[in-house]
Parts: C-alpha cells; sequence; structure tokens
C-alpha cells in the first residue's frame, strides 16, 4: 500500500485525495500534466524499465549516448569511462592506462559526433583528450589569462561545440560555463546565471552602508549542475533551485535563453537534461525523484520514473547522476546509489503519443490524426488528444466535433475558429429566417409600447401602484439622467421591497451572467463555480460602500442619510443590470475575433458605472464636485480599512478556532 | 543420526548443531549450512563466518541502556553457549542458552512423510535478563549455493521468480529481502520510507533447486511476521542462500510531540506467536519450479488450503467489472455522477453476449448511495442509477441468464472527513498506540470491517446478488496496536477468512483482488493476481508458479481490465500463458467524464461501445481454451526466447509466442 504514499505524493496539488489503488505492473506510476488544471495526473506508462546495466561500476556520474549510439559512461569512483553498447554491455575502457591518460576523479564527458572524447577530469584538474579507439591524444590544463588567476579550475561537465569550442562547467562556479577554444585558450565566460533580486536584498541595498553590505553573505548566483547540447547547437544548462526558475536555459551562442528564465516543472532539484532530436526535453530531477519530459517550449509533458534510497528495482533509481537519450529515443540514467545504468524504452503507447505530439507541434494535423486517434482509443482521460484530434476536426471542416474537442481541452483560440465557421454556415442556411426574425422584433419594439399604452389606457393600472412604477422606471431614468434622477430620489421614499427588488434583479443578473456567459468569454467548468464564494466578493464591496460613505460623509458634513445612501447606491448599479443583458447575449454568439464588442461594452459599464457613483456621492450629500470626488477617496481607504481589519479578525478567529479543532481531534481521536 | 523414518533420515552434529537430512531414495544430503570443503575458500571472516556455520543466527537488542535500538547478532558458534537437546517420538528438540545475555529459544524438528518440519514455539523463547529477540534467522544457509552451479533459488516474487546461480545479473543486487504479505503500515518507517510500487508476497513460499534436487519451504506458521530473504554472494557470504528471517520487534518511529522529529524505537513486546516452516524434498522429474508449486498445491490441499476443483464449463467465464459511477463536488455540493446504471448494464451484458461472450460473470462498482462518499451510510442504492428496484431486475434477469453479479465494496480505507466512525473506535492503531492516518484517511480495523460487510450482505441478500467482492481483503493484512489489546496479522487473517465464509453462505460467491493465500480457499474469483515480477534487480526470470498453483480450483485474472492494459498484446498473451481468464473494466458513458470523480481506479479508457467488437474478439481467443478451465496446470516451460508452452493434465498445450503475438494450442483430448 506504498503505492498510495506515491499517488498521494504525486497528487499533492489535486483536490482529489482517495487513495488508488493502481495495481503495480511497473514499479512506478506514470502521469502526465494537465495544463488547465495545473496538476498531475496518471496515465500509461510512456517509458518502462528495461533494465539496468554496471560491471563493477563504481561512481557513474556522467552519461553520453554517441551519434553512433554508443554509451559512454564517466565512472568517478573507478576512474575510467565505460563505452557500452547499445544492450548495455561494455565493450571497452578508456582512461585506465598508466601515464598521460590516466584519469583521476572523471566527473564529466562529452562525445563529438566523430568519436572523440572528452573528459572532464576534475582529479587531474585538466581536460582529457581521447580518440574514437580511446587513445590518448592529448589534456587541456588551466588556460593562462588574468581573468583567471584566482579560479580553481575544477571541470566537472563539458561539452563541444561544431568548431571544437569547450564550454567547461567549473565546480561550484558562478561564473557560468568556461569557454576554451580548441588551442586551449581562454575565451572568456558564458552563460552564468543571473543573481537572484530579492526585494530584501533591494532593501539591504538601500539601508546598509559598504561595511555592513560586506558582512552579508554574498547573493551569487547559482552555480550550473550540468550541460548538454542539441543538434542545433543550443547549449542547455541546468541549475537546481528556486522552485525550477530558469531550471533549464536554451542558450544560443550569444548567451541569450530562448526559454526566457522560464519556470519549470518537477525541476527544483534538477540533475541533467538531454534533449532528443526532435527538441524534446527529458530531465531528471532529485527533489521529485522523477524523470520528465517537457516539450520544445518547455512544457511539462509526462513524468516517470521513481527515487528510492534502498531501491532494488529496475527502473526505480536510487541517486540519478545525469541523463541521455539514444536515437531510438531510449533514456538512459546513471544512478550513483545502486552504481548502475538504467535503460527505459518507450512503450507502443508512448510511442502513439509522442509521436502525435511531435507531428501536432510540427502542424502536421492531418499527419498526427492516426496517432492521436490510437491515443484516444485508449486514453480518454489525456487533455492533449482533444487538443490535437480538435485541430484535425478543425482542419477536415469537421466543425462541430472540433467545438467538441475543444472544449474539452479548454482551448478558446480554437474553440472560437470552430464556432466562426459554425455561425457562417449557420448564418448561410438561415439567412432568411434571421432577418425575418429581426425585422419582427424591431417592429414589435417599435409598436409594443403603443400597444401596452393603449391598453393601459383602456384598463388603467390601480392607482397605488403608481409610486412603485415610477420608482421603478427610475431605475431607467437615473442612468441618462444621473443628476436629475438622483436629485428626485433624494427627494422620494423608496420604499423597501422596491430597493430589495432591484438589488435581487442585480444579484440575479450576475449569477446570470455566471452561467449564461459563452464559453469563449468565461471559459470555466460551471459546475465549480463556489457559487456563494463569488457572490460574497459580488455584494460584500457593496455593503462596505455604504457602510464606508455614509461613515466618512457624516463625518464630512454630507447632508445623505443612511437610507439614502442605500437607495442612491442601489440605483448607480443601474448600468450593470443594463449592460449585462447584451453582453451575456452577444458572449454566445460572438468569437474572438470580435471580442473587442464585448470588452469594450464592459468598459462603458464599468466607466459608466463609476460615474453613477460620483455623481451620486455629490447629489445625496450635497458635495461639490471636487469635494465628492476627494471623499470618495476617503471612503476607498475606509473600504480597505474595513477589510483588513475584517481579515485579521478573522484569520486570528480562525486560527484559535483550527488549535481547538486540532486539540480536540488529537485528544478525541487518535490517542 | 537423530532420526529417520521411511524416507529421510535427520542428522546433528552435536558440537554445532548443524543439521543434515538425507533422502534415502536418492541418497542426496541437504545440510544446514555449507561444509568445510566448501567453506575452505570463503572470504568471509569473524560474524558472518560463525554465522555460517551456524543453523540459526538470532538478533537482540538491549532493553536498558542509551541507545536501545542497536540490532547485534549471535549463533550456535558462541562459546558460552549452552546447549541441550531432547529426543521423542516423532522429534528433536535443540534449546539454546545464552547464559551472559540469559537469552535463549528452541528449535523443534520433526520429520515428515515429505521432508522435514522445523518448529520455533513462542514459549522456548526466554528473555530473562536485558536482552531481547529482535528477529530470527532460521537455517540461514539451508542448501546454500555456491556461483555457478546448476540451478536456482525459487522466491515468491509477484508469480514466482527464479534467481540463477549462473546469474550475472544478482551482481548489482543488495538481496531480496521482503515481508510476506508487505510491510505493515502501522509501522510509520514502512509508510514513510518511500513510495515504491512492488508485487508483494501472496504465498510464503521459497524453495532451491540444485542439480535434480530440491526443496520447497512452506511457512506453515507465523507466514504473516516472516520475512523471506535470497542472497547473492558477496553480500554475506560467498553462497547464494535462501531463508526466512522471523520477525518479534520492530523499530518504529515514536511520535513525542507534534514539533519534535519523531524517535526511532524497539517494539516492546514480543510478537507471541508459534513459527513452523515445512520442508519438502523434491527429486529428479519433480525438482524444477513447477514440481515445487506440485508441492505447494499437495500442502495446500491437505492443509484445506485449498478450496475443490472446479467443474468444467463449455465456455470460459468472461468478468465483467462495470463502473456504477462515482462522487464530485460540484455546484458546491457532492453530486454522484453515473457511468452505467443498472438498465443500461443490461445492455452492456446483452450486447456482449450478441458478440459471441457465452459466458459472463459481473463485478458490480460503485452502487452505493454517493458512490460511497460515506462509508459508514452506503445504503439505499443510488437512486441515479436506478435504485434498489433497478438493481433487483437487472440481478433477477442476469440470474434467468445464468450470469452471477457480485457488487464491489471497499470497506478497508475510511476517510475521517466524510465517516462519522471515529478513528479512535475503529481506526488501526500504529505501535505507538496513535491511530494510523494518512491525511484524513485510516484504516478500519478487522472487526469494524466485517460490521460494515455484515450490513452490505443483509441489503444485498434481499436484492439476490450472487456475492460480494472485496478490496483488500485478500491483499492486505495488518497488525493493530489498540492499547486495549492488539489484533495480529494472524487474528485479521482469521476475521477476513471468517468474513469471506459468511459471505459465501449468505450470498454464494465471493472475491478478492490478488489472492493471498489464506483467501483461495474461501474464494471463488481472483482479480488481478500477481502476473509480473517486480522488476528487482536480482529476480532472473518470472514464472507461473502461482498460477500453476491456483488453476482448476479458482478462476483467476490478470490485471484492472483488457481494456486498461499497459502493453495489449503481451499482457493478453501473458493471460493465455498462464491461464487467466479475461477481464474488462467497462463504464457506458465515456470514461473522459469520470476525470473529475472520486473513484478508485484509473479507467483511462472503459466506454463499451468503443471496446464491445474488440472483447468478442478477444472472448473467442480466450474461449479456445475452454476444456482447460478445470484442469490443472501440469508443466510449463520455456521453449526459446519469449516462446512459452504450458501443458494441462489431458496433455493439451498452449504455446505462446511474444514474438509472433500469437498462441497455438496442441494436441490432448482431441482438441
Amino acid at each position: 500500500m506504498k503505492r498510495l504514499l506515491a499517488y498521494l505524493l504525486l497528487a499533492a496539488t489535486a483536490l482529489l485525495v482517495a487513495p488508488e489503488t493502481i495495481h503495480a505492473r511497473i514499479p512506478y506510476q506514470t502521469t502526465y500534466f494537465d495544463s488547465n488544471r495545473s496538476f498531475w495526473n496518471g496515465i500509461q506508462a510512456i517509458y518502462k524499465p528495461l533494465g539496468a546495466y554496471g560491471d563493477n561500476f563504481d561512481e557513474p556520474v556522467d552519461i553520453h549516448i554517441g551519434a553512433d549510439d554508443t554509451v559512454y559512461v564517466a565512472d568517478k569512483g573507478n576512474n575510467l569511462i565505460f563505452v557500452m553498447d547499445n544492450n548495455g554491455k561494455v565493450v571497452r575502457t578508456i582512461g585506465d592506462e598508466e601515464g598521460a591518460g590516466q584519469l583521476n576523479s572523471p566527473e564529466g564527458l562529452f562525445v563529438t559526433p566523430d568519436g572523440t572524447v572528452y573528459v572532464a577530469d576534475s582529479g587531474n584538474q585538466r581536460i582529457a583528450l581521447f580518440d574514437s579507439a580511446g587513445a590518448f591524444v592529448r589534456e587541456y590544463k588551466k588556460p593562462s589569462s588574468p581573468l583567471l588567476q584566482s579560479e580553481h579550475f575544477v571541470p566537472i561537465k563539458l561539452v563541444v561545440d561544431r568548431r571544437g569550442v569547450m564550454y567547461v562547467a567549473m565546480n561550484s562556479s558562478y561564473q557560468g560555463l568556461l569557454r576554451m577554444n580548441e588551442e586551449g585558450e581562454f575565451m572568456g565566460f558564458f552563460g552564468a546565471n543571473k543573481a537572484q533580486q530579492t526585494l530584501l536584498n533591494w532593501l539591504k541595498k538601500l539601508i546598509l552602508n559598504k561595511e555592513q553590505l560586506a558582512k552579508e553573505t554574498a547573493n551569487l548566483p547559482k552555480p550550473i549542475v550540468n550541460i548538454s547540447l542539441d543538434n542545433e547547437g543550443f547549449i542547455y544548462t541546468s541549475t537546481a533551485g528556486d522552485f525550477g526558475a530558469a531550471a533549464i536555459r536554451k542558450l544560443n551562442a550569444g548567451g541569450v535563453d530562448a526559454f526566457k528564465g522560464k519556470t519549470f516543472q518537477h525541476s527544483h532539484g534538477i540533475v541533467d537534461v538531454a534533449i532528443d532530436s526532435h527538441g524534446f526535453l527529458y530531465n531528471v530531477d532529485l527533489d521529485f525523484g522523477r524523470i520528465n519530459i517537457f516539450d520544445r517550449n518547455g512544457n511539462a509533458l509526462f513524468a516517470f520514473g521513481f527515487t528510492d534510497n534502498n531501491t532494488q528495482q529496475y527502473g526505480v533509481m536510487g541517486f540519478p547522476t545525469s541523463i541521455g537519450i539514444d536515437s531510438k529515443s531510449n533514456i538512459w540514467v546513471t544512478d550513483s546509489r545502486t552504481k548502475t545504468v538504467h535503460k527505459y524504452v518507450r512503450s507502443e503507447f508512448g510511442n502513439d503519443v509522442m509521436n502525435a505530439i511531435l507531428l501536432y507541434d510540427d502542424g502536421k494535423y492531418a499527419e498526427s490524426k492516426p496517432y492521436w486517434e490510437r491515443v484516444y482509443a485508449r486514453n480518454e482521460m489525456f487533455t492533449g488528444t482533444y487538443l490535437g484530434l480538435g485541430k484535425v476536426y478543425l482542419e477536415e471542416k469537421d466543425n462541430e466535433q472540433a467545438l467538441d474537442f475543444m472544449k474539452e481541452a479548454y482551448d478558446t483560440k480554437g474553440y472560437s475558429k470552430a464556432f466562426w465557421e459554425i455561425r457562417l454556415e449557420w448564418l448561410q442556411n438561415h439567412f432568411i429566417e434571421l432577418v425575418t426574425v429581426l425585422i419582427a422584433l424591431a417592429l414589435a419594439y417599435k409598436f409594443a409600447p403603443l400597444g401596452v399604452k393603449r391598453l393601459l389606457a383602456r384598463r388603467p393600472l390601480p392607482t397605488k401602484l403608481d409610486r412603485p412604477l415610477t420608482d421603478l422606471r427610475n431605475f431607467g431614468y437615473v442612468m441618462f439622467h444621473p443628476y436629475h434622477g438622483f436629485y428626485k430620489l433624494k427627494e422620494a421614499r423608496v420604499s423597501p421591497w422596491i430597493i430589495v427588488l432591484l438589488l435581487f434583479a442585480v444579484v440575479a443578473m450576475k449569477i446570470v451572467t455566471l452561467y449564461g456567459t459563452g464559453f469563449l468569454f468565461y471559459p470555466v467548468e460551471r459546475s465549480q463555480i463556489n457559487l456563494p464564494n463569488i457572490m460574497g466578493l459580488f455584494v460584500l464591496p457593496w455593503v462596505t460602500w455604504i457602510i464606508a460613505n455614509y461613515l466618512v460623509c457624516s463625518v464630512k458634513d454630507g447632508e445623505g442619510k443612511f437610507r439614502e445612501v442605500i437607495q442612491g447606491s442601489t440605483y448607480a448599479l443601474a448600468p450593470y443590470f443594463f449592460f449585462s443583458i447584451p453582453i451575456v447575449i452577444l458572449s454566445n454568439i460572438l468569437t474572438l475575433d470580435e471580442a473587442v464588442l464585448i470588452r469594450t461594452l464592459t468598459s462603458v459599464m464599468y466607466i459608466w458605472m463609476a460615474v453613477m457613483f460620483i455623481v451620486m456621492t455629490q447629489v445625496i450629500h450635497n458635495f461639490d464636485f471636487v469635494e465628492s470626488l476627494k471623499n470618495i477617496a476617503i471612503t476607498v481607504f475606509a473600504i480597505a480599512t474595513i477589510w483588513l481589519f475584517g481579515f485579521i479578525v478573522f484569520g486570528l478567529s480562525y486560527n484559535l478556532y483550527d488549535f481547538v479543532y486540532q486539540l480536540y481531534k488529537e485528544v478525541n481521536f487518535y490517542r | 543420526m537423530a532420526q529417520e523414518n521411511g524416507k529421510y533420515a535427520l542428522y546433528v552434529r552435536p558440537d554445532n548443531t548443524q543439521i543434515a537430512l538425507v533422502d534415502k531414495k536418492t541418497g542426496y544430503r541437504w545440510s544446514s549450512n555449507p561444509t568445510k570443503e566448501q567453506l575452505a575458500n570463503e572470504t568471509v571472516k569473524g560474524l558472518p563466518l560463525a554465522n555460517l556455520q551456524s543453523p540459526f543466527a538470532l538478533t537482540y537488542v538491549t532493553t536498558s541502556g542509551k541507545d536501545q535500538t542497536i540490532e547485534k547478532v549471535v549463533n550456535a558458534l558462541d562459546p558460552k553457549l549452552e546447549i541441550g537437546m531432547i529426543k521423542a517420538d516423532n522429534g528433536l528438540q535443540i534449546s539454546y542458552l545464552f547464559p551472559d545475555k540469559k537469552l535463549g529459544l528452541s528449535i523443534q524438528y520433526e520429520l515428515t512423510e515429505n521432508g522435514l518440519k522445523v518448529r520455533v514455539p513462542t514459549d522456548g523463547i526466554r528473555e530473562e535478563g536485558e536482552f531481547v529477540v529482535f528477529s530470527l534467522d532460521l537455517l540461514p544457509y539451508f542448501g546454500a549455493s555456491a556461483a555457478g552451479e546448476d540451478g536456482y533459488i525459487f522466491v515468491p516474487d509477484g508469480p514466482g521468480g527464479l534467481i540463477k546461480f549462473d546469474s550475472i545479473r544478482a551482481d548489482i543486487s543488495k538481496g531480496y529481502i521482503h515481508q510476506v504479505y508487505g510491510l505493515d503500515v502501522t509501522n510509520m518507517l514502512n509508510w514513510t520510507r518511500s513510495g515504491e510500487r512492488r508485487e508483494d508476497i501472496a504465498y510464503p513460499v521459497f524453495g532451491v533447486r540444485r542439480g535434480t534436487n530440491a526443496f520447497l519451504a512452506v511457512i506453515s506458521r507465523g507466514g504473516d511476521s516472516s520475512n523471506i530473504a535470497a542472497m547473492p554472494p558477496g553480500l554475506k557470504s560467498s553462497f547464494y542462500n535462501v531463508y526466512t528471517s522471523q520477525i518479534y520487534r520492530e523499530n518504529y518511529l515514536y511520535q513525542r510531540s507534534r514539533i519534535s522529529p519523531p524517535v526511532k524505537a524497539v517494539q516492546r513486546e514480543r510478537l507471541d506467536t508459534d513459527r513452523e516452516i515445512e520442508y519438502r524434498l523434491l527429486s529428479g522429474e519433480d525438482s524444477d519450479y513447477v514440481g515445487m508449486a506440485n508441492a505447494y498445491r499437495a500442502y495446500l490441499s491437505e492443509t484445506d488450503g485449498l478450496g475443490s476443483p472446479l467443474k468444467p464449463v463449455d465456455h470460459v467465464p468472461l468478468y465483467l467489472k462495470i463502473m456504477g459511477g462515482g462522487y464530485r463536488e460540484a455546484f458546491n455540493r457532492i453530486e454522484y455522477v453515473p457511468m452505467t446504471t443498472f438498465s443500461q448494464a443490461n445492455e452492456i451484458v446483452d450486447g456482449l453476449k450478441d458478440r459471441g461472450v457465452a459466458n459472463m460473470e459481473v463485478v458490480y462498482y460503485g452502487w452505493q448511495n454517493m458512490g460511497g462518499y460515506r462509508l459508514d451510510d452506503r445504503f439505499p442504492i443510488e437512486k441515479k442509477l436506478g435504485g434498489k428496484s433497478a438493481a433487483k431486475k437487472f440481478v433477477s434477469n442476469m440470474r434467468k441468464a445464468d450470469i452471477g453479479v457480485q457488487f464491489y465494496d471497499q470497506l478497508l480505507w475510511l476517510d475521517d472527513t466524510s465517516t462519522s466512525l471515529s478513528p479512535k473506535n475503529s481506526g488501526v492503531r500504529k505501535m505507538d498506540g496513535t491511530v494510523f492516518k494518512d491525511e484524513s484517511w485510516f484504516l478500519s480495523k478487522p472487526a469494524r470491517t466485517v460490521d460494515m460487510a455484515y450490513d452490505s450482505i443483509q441489503e444485498l441478500k434481499d436484492i439476490g446478488v450472487s456475492g460480494l467482492f472485496y478490496d483488500g481483503i485478500g491483499s492486505m493484512v495488518f497488525n493493530d496496536y489498540d492499547p486495549t489489546g492488539t489484533t495480529t496479522r494472524e487474528d485479521a487473517i482469521k476475521i477476513y477468512k471468517g468474513l469471506l465464509d459468511y459471505t459465501r453462505q449468505e450470498l454464494g460467491s465471493a472475491g478478492v483482488y490478488r489472492g493471498n493465500d489464506y483467501s483461495i480457499d474461501e474464494v471463488d474469483y481472483i482479480d488481478d493476481l500477481p502476473n509480473d515480477s517486480s522488476y528487482d534487480f536480482m529476480i532472473d526470470e518470472t514464472v507461473p508458479f502461482y498460477p500453476i498453483v491456483l488453476h482448476g480450483y479458482v478462476p483467476y485474472s490478470f490485471g484492472d481490465g483488457g481494456n486498461l492494459r499497459n502493453d495489449v498484446q503481451t499482457e493478453f498473451l501473458k493471460s493465455i500463458e498462464y491461464g487467466a481468464m479475461p477481464t474488462f473494466f467497462l463504464t457506458y458513458e465515456e470514461s473522459r467524464e469520470m476525470m473529475d470523480l472520486n473513484v478508485w481506479f484509473y479507467l483511462f479508457s472503459s466506454q463499451y461501445k468503443k471496446w464491445a467488437d474488440r472483447i468478442g474478439e478477444e472472448y473467442g481467443q480466450f474461449d479456445s481454451l475452454a476444456k482447460l478451465f478445470s484442469q490443472r496446470i501440469v508443466d510449463h516451460e520455456k521453449l526459446a526466447d519469449n516462446r512459452f508452452a504450458t501443458t494441462y493434465e489431458d496433455g493439451t498445450r498452449v504455446v505462446v509466442d511474444y514474438n509472433k503475438g500469437t498462441f497455438v494450442v496442441e494436441g490432448g483430448g482431441g482438441a
């Protein structure tokens, strides 16, 4: 049942906490990242453990897969480079001959496409070069440069680009990578991480003097833990810490990060990253103990594998130290705890889903279809399928299906496109009907009031309804004639039930917008809306406004009575009520291309409402314009104060409640 | 010579009490320890060397002093040891006393018709000083073999695992030490150690084959508190050996306060149970794992641990699991979402019948009120599925068609937030006396589980269901350290057996997952029987030991369902090779709708419509083996890489070829 714990760890961010009964077949659970819900969810195995190899390895710390899929492993403990074939059989070793070629605690290696092996020979403080047959060629010692006087040259990882320029990561160096050309000349530092700027540091700089600053621990950039190189010559650095921010950087020749400091999922304790021939990233992470697959943009796709100190299982790593991927997409991970190299192969399902994603990324939707369909046949939970198939259907002009799938994937852009097509088709087929209906509506709008008037003339309403009707009509009137309207209101005494009715209408309208707004403009699973919360946040500001406005203005010699403030604030909500109707309707028939209409309407609505509140304050309290603005500012401040106070009281009392509750539970339930 | 019967003779060396067992027929001599000649090349020295020459190794701890968790080992070569031997008609007792430590134990040997019984009575253990027994390795080097010999160790990993003496893989392993039925969750050390997933040992059996001689050892008493350990050479000695380590006390983490980190401690009370191991000797034809399986089957039927043989069928049963639905949080409350109503279930069964599925058994999930959201409030049957009346109609329809319907129930894990049962009264206690809890989940005491099951049985009897399918009962046992009295794993097993028995009496049948050995004579169906290895470094080959034991007695199936396989074809072929029944896990609605449901299974793709044809097709292939349903497996062999043959009683051979992805049925009884 320990797998239960594993599940809980994986789903730590999820609401769902029911223990899963997943029956072990592969010793780890594979998960995919659902970016819509931003949590990791279970999926079939993408990679399966194939084996662990290690003929007398002692401390394998770095791996490199050659162009011919030969596997090179740097063994720090054995002072050797092991060369294995693709089946994990050791074919030869490098660096064991006595003499100049003998290695001492090598921590990193790189193999060029022609088979030349560069070794970061850490113990000897040099870079050693071996030819493809394993014979020692030459070494690079610390380059002579005045810039490097105080530096220790302890290379731990390196890559070599096409021109033979070496990029060397040095032991806990914050300067970045040391660049060295083929002759061993220093070419400067490259791609250092940025030092983290925190608010505290900024404050310190502001307040402390020079001597004090000198005593503070220096805020140094994080050291690069590993480097990789892809086919196009980009250099990838791995950096642990900072919750995955800039954990993987993709540097061009100028040292600019193509990922722009992106935060990576599951990369707080990143150890190494490998790049496949299509540019997909595979990292291994110590904090999460998982191997993670990312697409070209660094978006998390899948996670698999597991880390356990006492592992005795294939596929479960003890202490992963580096990762590599060969041309057949097999993943290799060196593990210094079990002293082995784990090999993982793609499953049939994994092949389908990775190919589908690749073709989707390339925009080859038609080609991706068979793959997506195979994935869809075996897994309806993976959200990527809905995106992929949605695009396919869109291209095939199967718009109904596309709409369905895009909605499932919460892809508003795709949904909008599909919806546009469907709407066009509908318009083409129903144009006459539409025009007829519109004309009918226009006519009704023109003649209905007349008819009602005539009807009223014939059978007048009881006179006691006159007042309430006027009050209700004022709700609309006040919008267009705010000064006059509010002035009239100030004199009139609107009955409380009218106020309640109006407020009720506004709240009802808010609920209508929540559940009635089209998917494109409110892409939220409606069943998951927390109605009490949202309504609370809708009503609360209004209530506090009334209280604050009344209190502030009575202190500031405003005339308004409390009743008048309530009355005025209710009528000031009129724009919200009247604008919401067209917005909700339009949100169901417009696409994202016409979103500007809805945005404009919404902005106008809020500005209008703001104006209403200003006018209301001015009229009801009989202020001049500037005075009322000033008082509104104070009111807003008062609102903030009330809220802050509210939060503190709530927070403290909740803490007290929680303390008592926990105590009660502990004593009563668990002892 | 100490004992003798018609077939075997037992010899004891009086000085170090090493024993030897001679098979009179073959003259083969099994000794408890390596011989002098074998030890000549031994490289270990000191205590390990002494252990090599002792019939036991006793680990003890002290109960006074600073660190009470330091484990020390004594053995029969201890110079101060006092040895006493008592001979009786049917046995021999050797008692050991370490006078300086006031620590003692007795070991009883008894020759049987099939070999040897070794007993460690709990009354024979003497702990009169400040030293107490921690664990006991019994006959650790019985049958120990050198690397390179012809033969293997058999360990109960998954369906059965072999460790070959000529293996190179074992080099990277730290040995195989695992507790029978899995680690105990009530020990926080186990629970927090890791989330690795492995196949827990389902049957307390191990064995050794050397040339044409073999033994099979069954832990006949105290299996629930034993470790089975297999060691490769180079770890504790230069031999391969396998033995049981009997657990008497455990280390656990003790939480002194909520803030301080937990402290490691050793249990005060000794696990007060007798231990007995039965060695059965095998030779010639029977000395392979098939012979071992036969011996274990014979053992089970002699001890009434195996039910009666199955009756032949015309068509193999397909175990159709149907997910009724689950609950989720929506619209600010808990909502039940139906996936398959009873009438839809009827439709599925009818549809499969039309596709040629001639024999079915249904297991129905998620039928509880609100899908089991409140486990103590599971009735009435969920209305959205049709309620009790629909359930009755469905079950009676099925009964008419001779299809049994089992209802699935999960009565082990309780959620504190959604049950009124208090953890204090119903939850299992850890070694420190507090309730075991993970987040809000706790484990039900066995008695409480029976209580809840009783309710289910009474309610479901009225509906006419043919049985209950229990989650956890056949796969998970634990100690309950209630301060008022400990319920051991042994007790839990008895309680569960009683429950299964009662269920069969009242309803007709019972089913469980995995089918640990204690459950097999009380169940009519085992789902997810162990069928794959744990991917251990140490295991060279996985063999169908457990299926060979069970086939013809209990029908079993593999995995969650044919629609949820990681690898479609391979797992299908494995079911054929190991004689498993087909099973599928279906829903009527799209499985995507279960995305945010609280169901305990990952149903990636379960829609009936999608799978119906494939199921019909696969069933046809399974059904070609219908006549083998009630037959025992008499032989299993590896013909070549990825090619295996399974032979049944009437001589039918099923040859499975994983490379080609096919299987053929050859000969036997006019096939």
